[in-house]
């Protein structure tokens, strides 16, 4: 071997070495996802009261998900575990959205009822 | 050596192949910039939802992010979930808060409404209070008219009631009944005496207050004599009282005379007494205007 071929040889090994290190490293080094995991357990019992009777389904989801993002991360499935606190937040959000949506369309629905019997009654007088 | 080449070389293209070439976007992430392009082009969305929008952009942005950088499709389409289910709720988020606009409108409206049902109310109200009033006001006429006309009657009625009175008159079911008894009469004969002035002066005073009235004037006498000397003397003495009270004024039309002679006494004539009492001018008033029934 000359001296050209052994520098090309070293530079590609030097290279996939170090992709190869970066790339153990990222996976080796995920920290426990405390932060996101309490977020979720949180944003699920915040929901847990209005969205209970109004939003079933999506609290049900949400519910669901944040039991498995709780078994993963007592798995030390860190990557799974943040990702399905992360969803399971979202929709615990939604499901809150949802079930405020709910009610207002029926106060909205119920309030024009009335105002469309007074407006009878007027007429009728 | 050559293993060690291969396997980096191998290595390296697989990272090298990772990077140059972007494998296709996970399902979740084209319906993530779906739903979240949909979001943020709705107007409502826009008004109401401004900062849950924007979570779902960022979120939208980290998962393309992602995408360019070649992360796996697990945390791409984990990335891409939030972001759509954060668009997601802005939608409903800025749905609510504008039904909550929807009903403070409808609140201002219904008490709007309320407010003219009111006005209407005390409207009809008033008008009902005026019609009350003026049927009370013609009601109190009514019965200050009722009241006078009652007062007023009452008066006359006692006023005929005294005059009556005066005039010794008994009720008959012929009409009011003022006898003028032998003693106004001479005799045999059909001249009223002077004594009689005063009767027939009261008689004819209560017909001339009482102007409807009109009066049957009846002879009678005993039995003592002939039937016919008995008509004829009962009949001139029923003329005479009728003569004197058209004398004091009575219109001759309201009055009728008639002799009866002995045809109905009012006692038996077996006594002088008696025969005096059957010796009579009976004088019957009507009760109304019109003319006093006759005995036959």
């Amino acid at each position: 071997m000359n001296s050209i071929t052994s520098n090309t040889q070293l530079h590609s090994r030097l290279a996939a070495c170090v992709a190869t290190v970066a790339l153990l490293t990222a996976c080796a080094s995920t920290p426990p996802p405390k932060a996101e995991l309490a977020v979720g357990n949180a944003a699920v019992e915040r929901a847990t009261g209005p969205a209970a009777a109004d939003a079933p389904v999506a609290l049900a989801l949400a519910r669901d998900k944040m039991t498995r993002a709780n078994t993963a991360y007592a798995d030390k499935n860190y990557d799974l575990a943040r990702q399905l606190a992360e969803e399971a937040s979202a929709d615990a959000t939604l499901a809150e959205a949802e079930a405020r949506d709910v009610r207002s369309t029926r106060a909205l629905a119920e309030v024009r009822e009335g105002l469309r019997q007074l407006k009878d009654e007027m007429v009728r007088k | 050596m050559n293993h060690t080449l291969i396997t980096s070389a191998v290595l390296a293209s697989l990272l090298l192949g990772a990077c140059a070439s972007t494998p296709a976007p996970p399902p979740a992430l084209v319906d993530a910039r779906a739903s979240v392009n949909t979001a943020g082009t709705n107007p409502a969305v826009l008004t109401h939802a401004p900062l849950e929008l924007k979570k779902a952009t960022d979120s939208l942005t980290r998962a393309n992010q992602m995408q360019d950088k070649g992360e796996s499709q697990a945390a791409i389409t984990s990335a891409a979930y939030v972001a759509q289910q954060q668009a997601k709720t802005a939608v409903a988020v800025a749905q609510a808060k504008s039904n909550d606009l929807a009903i403070t409108g409808s609140d201002a409206e219904r008490e709007r409404a309320r407010a003219d049902m009111r006005t209407l109310e005390a409207q009809r109200a008033q008008t009902q209070t005026q019609i009350a009033r003026q049927q009370t006001a013609t009601a109190q006429q009514q019965t200050a008219v009722a009241v006078a006309s009652a007062n007023n009657a009452q008066a006359q009625s006692a006023q005929l009631m005294q005059q009556l009175a005066e005039l010794q008159a008994t009720q008959t079911e012929r009409g009011m009944l003022v006898t003028l008894g032998d003693v106004l009469f001479e005799f045999g004969r059909a001249e009223v005496k002077p004594g009689a002035q005063m009767s027939l002066r009261k008689l004819a005073d209560f017909l001339q207050q009482n102007p409807n009235r009109r009066i049957l004037v009846e002879g009678h006498t005993d039995s003592v004599g002939s039937n016919d000397a008995n008509n004829l003397l009962s009949r001139k003495r029923a003329d005479a009282v009728d003569t004197a009270l058209v004398a004091m004024g009575l219109d001759a039309s309201r009055a009728t005379t008639v002799g009866y002679g002995e045809d109905f006494p009012v006692a038996d004539n077996l006594s002088d007494t008696n025969r005096a009492l059957n010796r009579r001018v009976e004088v019957y008033i009507s009760d109304s205007e019109k003319p006093v029934q006759s005995r036959r």
